[in-house]
């Protein structure tokens, strides 16, 4: 992810500062970790990045899964935040999803994907 | 407020008359001794016991007093310390009965505030009435020590209070009745400065434009001249009571060569009215300069007095040079100089003091003569003109303006001023942690009375506001329930500290377009203040004020 320096150094805290509030885990091997406050005068604009993981980690998801795939949300209000946030987990709430991440898709595929599953639901 | 207005009225005539005797006596006492040379010292010994006692004893560092009269109706609560009662009443006893070149208005004016401030508390009445009391006491006291009730009404209204209300004025005219009338029954019913005036023409008429700017300017230069007496002294690195000893010591030098300076000067101002032979041209200008000297050394340096005597008195003498010098020009029909004497003692008032109204009624109520009335006006509406040109505020207001101390009724400012934001918070909503998850956000939202949910971190502080609004779209989306925190979905809102200012609250209110913001005094979270709660005790406050 393309992110100014400062925001880089503290990332890392700022994560794990949410995941001790509760664990962003949503089951089935995938985890939307985000910043416990929105981001603000730090970011210019709202991000996801998708990392798939070499090995899977235990982020104490609700069905105690290991993590593979994580969708790092960075926003930098609260009004963005809600928004990706709930279409993140619209789209991450399909077996057929779950199925094709997976395969660990490209970019171009993962966002072709989100973009059809988006249209579908909208 | 009739009944307290009476009481106030009546002490404050009888401190005024009780002041403006003691000091008489003092100074006819020391002029008795016949001392010589030695008593160039009389001065200083005054000035620094004054200081000394003011200072040190009672702890009075509030300057020269009527600013902070003012200061406490337009800012404060209406309070002054009760000890200001004492230590003006000595401290002014002690300067200007030595030969201080100052006057005892100010120090009444003080007094008188602190008296209405002091019946105020005893009668544990609301900020409002304090404040009214206190410039009732300035009305009783102005009108007691120039036996003029309608200058004290004048002076309270127009530069202490600043409000034309019934509220204030009826109250206001007992004051000065009252102080008036045990004046008068004490010291029987002088008059300051008798002097019949025949008729003003019309090239006297227009004179006394002339005469306004020129006590325009003078009254500038007196009321910088002050501050650069303050400054200078304010170098000497000694004891305050060593300052005002040396300021002593030089008045009693030029009080040594030209005695009419000493003291409140207003035995040079009759003796300009109504003496048949009139000091030279030269000798009266000589007498302004020395004056305006010997009163800037003495409030500069710490002295305990005010600026109305030596205004009045520097204006005499400058309306009667300049109808000197009228009646040296070819002109026709030129008053008496008495006549500009008068005028220009209301044109320093008015450029002093920024109160032409009391200028105008001072004089004419001290010579009992409505004969001056065309001249008065025209001359201190000039002055005030030229002095309100070039400065900010008078010589009262100054520095409140500067320091931001000075609101005027009847603006918003002062409106907002006067409302408590502790009496005003809204206290009826949930708050909720910031690791709260929307699921159980739920369970709150339901028994919520308020549309917004203060969030607090671990250690109750209070770290934004989550608004229903903002996550109403959301509240069945059932995927987000284990996702969203409140801490992620809060809005970053400015906090309003207790102690600010209330404009300083409205400012954060139309940069964050919010409507309610959170409280907090220090560190801990008092509330939220809603705009439209704020708007409805601004019309509440409104419509009281308007009364």
């Amino acid at each position: 992810m393309n992110l100014p320096r400062q925001l880089k150094e503290t990332l890392a805290d700022q994560l794990m500062q949410r995941e001790l509030l509760s664990s962003t885990g949503i089951g089935n091997g995938i985890a939307v970790p985000h910043p416990k406050t929105p981001l603000g005068q730090q970011l210019k604009k709202s991000m996801v990045g998708t990392f798939f993981l070499e090995k899977p980690l235990d982020f104490k998801a609700p069905d105690g899964m290991p993590v593979f795939v994580v969708f790092v949300l960075l926003s930098a209000d609260s009004f963005h935040h809600l928004h990706l946030l709930s279409q993140l987990a619209r789209f991450l709430n399909n077996t057929e999803v779950n199925d094709f991440l997976k395969h660990s898709p490209t970019l171009e595929n993962l966002v072709d994907q989100f973009q059809k599953n988006l249209a579908e639901t909208a | 407020m009739m009944t307290a207005a009476l009481g106030i009225g009546l002490v404050c005539g009888m401190l005024a008359v009780g002041l403006n005797w003691s000091v008489h006596t003092l100074r006819l006492f020391i002029t008795e001794l016949d001392l010589g040379w030695r008593s160039i010292f009389f001065p200083a010994l005054g000035a620094g016991i004054a200081v000394f006692f003011v200072r040190y004893l009672m702890h009075d560092n509030e300057g020269h007093g009527v600013s902070s009269v003012i200061k406490a109706i337009a800012l404060g609560t209406g309070s002054l310390r009760r000890r200001m009662i004492y230590s003006r009443f000595f401290g002014s006893l002690l300067t200007v009965g030595t030969g201080g070149s100052t006057g005892l208005e100010g120090p009444i004016v003080s007094i008188g505030g602190a008296m209405g401030s002091a019946l105020g508390r005893w009668l544990d009445m609301n900020e409002r009435h304090k404040k009214l009391l206190v410039g009732y006491g300035a009305a009783g006291a102005v009108a007691g020590i120039f036996n003029a009730p309608l200058t004290g009404l004048i002076f309270a209204l127009e530069i202490i209070i600043g409000e034309w209300s019934y509220l204030t004025i009826l109250p206001t005219i007992i004051a000065a009745v009252s102080a008036t009338e045990i004046s008068r029954w004490i010291m029987g019913d002088k008059i300051a400065f008798f002097q019949e005036i025949a008729g003003f023409s019309i090239t006297s008429l227009i004179a006394c434009f002339a005469l306004g700017a020129i006590t325009g300017v003078i009254s500038i230069l007196f009321v910088r001249s002050l501050h650069v007496w303050e400054k200078l002294f304010a170098k000497i690195s000694l004891h305050l009571w060593v300052r005002a000893a040396i300021g002593g010591l030089s008045v009693g030098v030029l009080g040594y060569y030209m005695p009419e300076v000493l003291s409140e000067g207003y035995s040079a101002t009759q003796s300009f009215l109504t003496d048949s032979i009139r000091p030279e041209l030269g000798f009266i200008l000589l007498f302004v300069l020395l004056k305006f000297l010997a009163c800037g050394i003495t409030l500069g340096s710490g002295g305990v007095g005010g600026v109305f005597a030596p205004s009045l008195v520097i204006g005499s003498g400058v309306g009667l040079a300049f109808g000197m010098i009228l009646h040296l020009l070819p002109l026709d029909g030129v008053a008496e100089d008495a006549a500009f004497a008068l005028a220009g003692m209301a044109g320093m008032v008015a450029g002093v003091m920024h109160g032409p109204l009391t200028g105008i009624f001072l004089v004419m109520e001290a010579t009992r003569g409505y004969s001056m009335i065309l001249p008065l006006m025209l001359t201190a509406s000039s002055a005030m003109v030229v002095s309100s040109f070039f400065e900010i505020g008078s010589v009262y207001t100054q520095d409140l303006i500067k320091q931001g101390s000075l609101i005027k009724r009847g603006t918003d400012r002062y409106l907002l001023h006067h409302l408590n934001i502790r009496d005003i918070l809204d206290k009826d909503f949930i708050t909720i942690p910031e690791g709260l998850l929307l699921r159980d956000f739920i369970d709150e939202f339901k028994r919520a009375r308020r549309n917004y949910f203060p969030v607090l971190d671990a250690e109750k502080q209070c770290v934004g506001v989550v608004f229903l609004d903002d996550i109403r779209p959301h509240l069945f989306d059932t995927s987000l329930y284990d996702l969203v925190t409140m801490g992620s979905v809060m809005r970053n809102l400015p906090i309003i500290n207790l102690n600010e200012p209330i404009n300083v609250a409205l400012d954060k209110f139309e940069t964050s377009k919010a409507w309610s913001l959170p409280v907090v005094e220090g560190k801990l979270f008092l509330g939220m203040l809603s705009k439209s709660t704020l708007f409805d005790h601004y019309r509440r406050e409104l419509q009281i004020q308007a009364i």
